[in-house]
């Protein structure tokens, strides 16, 4: 069933009529809101395919494609990095049977296997790096992931696949910057700032200009 | 750990920064009513912005009442509660009861705060066992990897977002997930920030620090800057994809605002610290 359809908007909908609308039907079929309900099944399933349908329209308008499962999970799905296909010019025939294993491990999310066998690695070279930090990020270790990718891109800088990683890790933060340059940001000598000072030494003052 | 996410009251619309401070008055009324005149002292900014949060993402009845109190004898204020101030109210005197037991641990400091935020501390962890045993085995890991002098950030960092993904996650339901991911990934923000903030002193008082095996790297600052704002990025982008239609303004203020307010204090702070060395 088109997600649009279930929630009654138009696919050109903004994300706020988008939620807007949700919020309008989960309201209605939500569960705790139909308790003496004589059809409260019936609602209850509405209310699943309700929130089945937002969480697919804003997982696609934010990745371009929607990995959502009605079960719920808490891992971002990696399909978007597309590091199955290329195959890498420093290889000896028998680190390309590992990698290809790593490759495997990686592509069925199986991030902490891949991690163990790529420890047994001696040869950290710049395909290994790519690879780990492509597991950390799975594995949710953000911070040593870009390192991984950092390092990888460093060794061989003009790897289409090691730029690529970079710029892919670093691309929530983009938006993030980008974004901020709307809401303001703050000076260390704003009120922000002397508030804080007051908040925590007083622990008592409510943080009001003027108490 | 408090007074990271807070509202940048520079720019932010005067009628949503009214909206936020009848939040705030609103906790201190309820954790005076539920705990005690004494836990009004417990009063943070972080949880009045959880309360935001939730507030946004559930349809609650919030009761609005204008009231006169202790801090403001003269006028009375506006104060907004829903059943999340209650909530928040709950998960202050937990993370306020941590504390002292922290400050006992560390410093043989305010055994008396700890004492009598013992019996608040019973009600709130008998009211969510659960809840209460997967954030105290979170804060026993991050003990035992400080004790281990464990310098890898992500360990620690993502040790304690789980804790904080605990508080935010405050319901079993179809949106706790996101809360769990937002609330960690600000964990993370706040654990780095607060060991950013105490490196200097970490250093003249050893004490650990997550940070002292690359504070000398000569990216350090811009590398600790970049990875907060990569934390920032994961909570937002879970937090854009939440149904939140009301207060929008209020809560991208403090989440793409109002938490660096701590950081760029801090950052000045440091460029102090560094001139007179």
């Amino acid at each position: 069933m088109n997600p649009y359809d279930v929630l009654g908007v138009s696919p050109d909908a903004t994300d706020e009529e988008v939620k807007k609308a949700y919020r309008k039907l989960a309201k209605k079929y939500h569960p705790d809101a139909n308790v003496d309900n004589p059809n409260k099944e019936l609602y209850t399933e509405k209310f699943k395919q309700v929130q089945n349908a937002y969480k697919t329209i804003m997982d696609q308008r934010k990745n371009g494609y929607s990995s959502y499962q009605y079960q719920n999970t808490n891992q971002q799905g990696y399909q978007g990095y597309g590091y199955g296909q290329n195959t890498y010019q420093q290889y000896s025939s028998q680190d390309q049977s590992v990698y290809m294993h790593i490759q495997q491990l990686l592509n069925a999310q199986r991030y902490g296997e891949a991690m163990n066998v790529l420890e047994s690695i001696r040869n950290k070279n710049d395909v290994w790096f790519y690879y780990a930090a492509i597991a950390q990020r799975g594995l949710g270790n953000l911070v040593q992931a870009r390192e991984f990718a950092q390092t990888a891109y460093s060794m061989n800088p003009n790897n289409l696949q090691y730029i690529l990683l970079v710029q892919q890790l670093s691309g929530n933060s983009r938006t993030y910057t980008t974004r901020q340059t709307t809401y303001g940001y703050p000076s260390a000598a704003s009120w922000c700032y002397q508030m804080l000072l007051c908040n925590c030494l007083l622990n008592m003052c409510c943080g009001y200009r003027t108490c | 750990m408090f007074g990271y996410v807070v509202v940048d009251q520079e720019h932010v619309k005067d009628e949503e920064l009214q909206y936020y401070r009848s939040l705030y008055c609103g906790l201190c009324h309820t954790l005076e009513e539920e705990y005690g005149l004494l836990a009004r002292l417990t009063l943070n900014n972080d949880m009045t912005c959880l309360i935001a949060l939730l507030n946004g993402l559930y349809d609650v009845q919030v009761h609005s009442q204008e009231k006169r109190c202790l801090v403001h004898p003269l006028r009375r204020h506006l104060e907004r509660i829903s059943e999340n101030t209650y909530y928040a109210a709950r998960m202050t005197i937990l993370l306020a009861y941590y504390k002292a037991l922290d400050d006992i641990r560390d410093d043989h400091r305010h055994y008396l705060r700890y004492r009598l935020l013992r019996e608040s501390y019973r009600e709130v962890q008998k009211a969510y066992p659960y809840k209460v045993k997967r954030i105290e085995e979170g804060l026993a890991k991050i003990n035992e990897l400080e004790n281990q002098n464990c310098q890898n950030i992500d360990t620690m960092c993502n040790t304690f977002g789980s804790v904080l993904g605990e508080i935010f996650a405050c319901k079993d339901d179809e949106w706790h997930d996101e809360l769990y991911e937002i609330g960690d990934y600000i964990g993370r923000f706040i654990y780095l920030l607060d060991a950013y903030d105490d490196l200097y002193q970490d250093i003249k008082k050893r004490s650990y620090n997550p940070l002292k095996s690359r504070m000398n790297d000569q990216t350090f600052d811009q590398d600790i800057r970049d990875i907060l704002v990569m934390y920032m990025s994961e909570a937002t982008r879970v937090m854009e994809q939440l149904p939140i239609v009301a207060h929008t303004d209020l809560l991208n203020n403090i989440f793409y605002s109002g938490v660096w307010c701590r950081f760029e204090a801090i950052k000045e702070k440091r460029e102090k610290d560094n001139e007179s060395l």
